[in-house]
């Protein structure tokens, strides 16, 4: 078999293991072996294993990504995100389908702090799917919006997605985050603009609720300072430079943690639970890691990546064009895969082939807006079926809703983001603009 | 790293000891995560099959599991073995790296343990008449 027949091979049986239900880090792990084995040898795969965990683990640059998980988790303990969507459905609760539009609000400024879609919808859910349930939400609107919703958590910086894209591209994490800034906030507006035209064309799946007077709605805006607090202590340090992202990461982590711990609700026990959920996120992520890195190693000896960069550079189609099918390829690719097993296996081999062509754009823009628009692609895929991470969290929360209820619930978003794509596909500068106001 | 902002000096090697510090915990988490069975998976194709179809795909992937895990453990032995003898060690502090090697032996093979007690469990009669086995 020549190598580029092995390459595909490994493709087509690591998409049956995985639905199979082989563990996805096992199953990419297992294919990486195997094909090393059949390109390399047993030696130079024995010398691989001896190393690779530990040169992959122990690294400053990934550890960054259990310190932002911590500080999610204790965000989400610290009650922060009901005051904030509790705050946001005082100013924009009157409204039809304002209760839904306050969850949007709130898993964004929730996103502002946390940098996981599923820790964002899971925190998000608890507070906001009784709410609207007890007010007369449809199943539909109510699980899409929380589903949606919860992807605003990677959305909008930090974010564990971008952490690894910069990482693969050796890109830098702050300017990224930066980048993402203009686009995220685009997501909440489109997010926003989806909800209003949903209850408009359905009114009675999202009812309006009392309107508050000014002073109520006052105390409300008090509850969101320490969320503000956290935020301004951890980004104005890490957007000006006083700080690495990882420093950064962890000054949030104690800062939020201390937070949860003087407002009263986070006891020992507590604590005790919520590092345990952040061990398992962190276990996973990076078997992923592993798995992952062990696959692209074997694929690259099949010379696959290469070659695909090289034949993407021979089509005669304009760069947009080629963007366009890079696209969605990475939308149907959303259907079937998770978020970081996506950008793991194909930025390696995508990111090559997209800086090779023109769109008349330095270097480092072209990359910061194809990160972005690959932030967003593959969020999408957490809300497209039928596998999408966050719907999966969204009906382990809510048993009583089928799924048929919210894959329809999130219809409305998935056009709401299939517009955003087309807009910063279009104007690249939605994406870097900020970082040169910033950093020139 | 506090100190760096306010009195303006570096904390020596700082990165390394987050490095390896945080690939320790990383490395010690792996069994934990394995005993919540939290590992990601697709389901979605595969909720259509009867339960017993799917303890047994799940009691043979958790053996293939295992079988990975434990080979993975002995390689990182061998790892840990030249780690040793090479006295690989950090730039700065010259901590060693035999200490994540060592992490990642326990941590990888608890996690093959822990596989093979499911293997084990979803053998056992109990699981086999049907008895709820999580």
């Amino acid at each position: 078999m020549s190598p580029a027949a092995i390459g595909a091979v490994m493709i087509a049986v690591l998409l049956v293991l995985m639905v199979l239900r082989l563990p996805i880090f096992l199953a990419m792990a297992a294919v990486g072996a195997v094909g090393y084995l059949s390109l390399g040898g047993a030696a130079p795969l024995l010398a691989y294993l001896n190393r690779s965990l530990i040169s992959l683990f122990v690294s400053y640059d990934y550890s960054i990504v259990p310190l932002f998980l911590l500080m999610g988790h204790f965000a989400g303990r610290a009650g922060i995100s009901a005051d904030l969507f509790t705050a946001a459905n005082a100013w924009v609760g009157h409204r039809r389908g304002g209760l839904a539009m306050s969850t949007v609000l709130g898993c964004g400024a929730f996103g502002a702090i946390c940098g996981s879609s599923i820790a964002t919808a899971t925190t998000m859910s608890a507070v906001a799917l009784p709410e609207m349930r007890k007010h007369g939400y449809s199943a539909a609107l109510a699980s899409g919006t929380l589903a949606a919703g919860g992807t605003l958590g990677i959305l909008i910086p930090p974010s564990i997605v971008l952490i690894i894209y910069a990482i693969l591209t050796e890109q830098s994490v702050v300017k990224l985050f930066v980048a993402a800034v203009v686009p995220g906030l685009l997501a909440v507006v489109g997010y926003l603009l989806a909800i209003a035209v949903y209850v408009r064309l359905f009114p009675a799946e999202g009812p309006t609720g009392k309107r508050l007077p000014l002073a109520e709605r006052l105390a409300a805006l008090r509850r969101v300072v320490p969320a503000l607090v956290i935020f301004a202590v951890v980004f104005v340090g890490i957007y000006g430079g006083f700080f690495t992202p990882t420093e950064g990461a962890a000054i949030g982590a104690v800062v939020t943690g201390g937070y949860a711990v003087i407002s009263g609700r986070l006891d020992f026990r507590g604590f005790v639970e919520t590092s345990l959920e952040t061990a398992t996120a962190t276990a996973f992520i990076f078997a992923i890691v592993f798995g992952a890195d062990l696959f692209n190693v074997a694929l690259a000896l099949t010379r696959v990546p290469q070659q695909m960069a090289a034949w993407i550079g021979t089509i005669a189609l304009a760069p947009y064009a080629i963007l366009t099918v890079l696209i969605v390829i990475y939308l149907l690719l959303g259907c079937v895969m998770d978020s970081l097993s996506m950008i793991l296996l194909t930025v390696p081999i995508l990111f090559p082939a997209f800086m090779a062509l023109d769109f008349g754009l330095p270097a480092e823009a072209q990359a910061l807006w194809f990160g972005v628009l690959t932030l967003i692609v593959v969020e999408v895929g957490m809300i497209t079926p039928p596998v999408g991470m966050n719907l999966f969290v969204i009906s382990a929360l809510a048993r009583d809703i089928p799924y048929a209820t919210i894959y329809r619930g999130v219809s409305p978003f998935i056009a709401a983001e299939i517009v955003r794509v087309s807009l910063i596909t279009a104007f690249p500068a939605l994406s870097y603009w900020l970082v040169r106001t910033f950093y020139s | 790293m506090l100190l760096r902002v306010f009195a303006g000096s570096q904390v020596k090697g700082d990165f390394e000891i987050v490095a390896l510090a945080s690939g320790i915990a990383i490395l010690l988490f792996l069994p934990y995560c394995q005993a919540m069975h939290a590992h990601v998976t697709v389901d979605v194709f595969t909720v259509w099959l009867p339960r017993t179809v799917l303890r047994r795909i799940d009691a043979l992937w958790s053996l293939a599991l295992a079988v990975a895990a434990a080979a993975l453990a002995l390689r990182l032995s061998a790892g840990l073995d030249e780690a040793w003898r090479r006295d690989d060690v950090t730039m700065m502090l010259h901590l060693p790296l035999s200490a994540a090697y060592a992490a990642g032996v326990i941590g990888v093979g608890a996690t093959s343990l822990l596989a093979l007690l499911d293997v084990i469990a979803a053998l056992s009669p109990s699981a086999r008449q049907g008895a709820p086995d999580r």
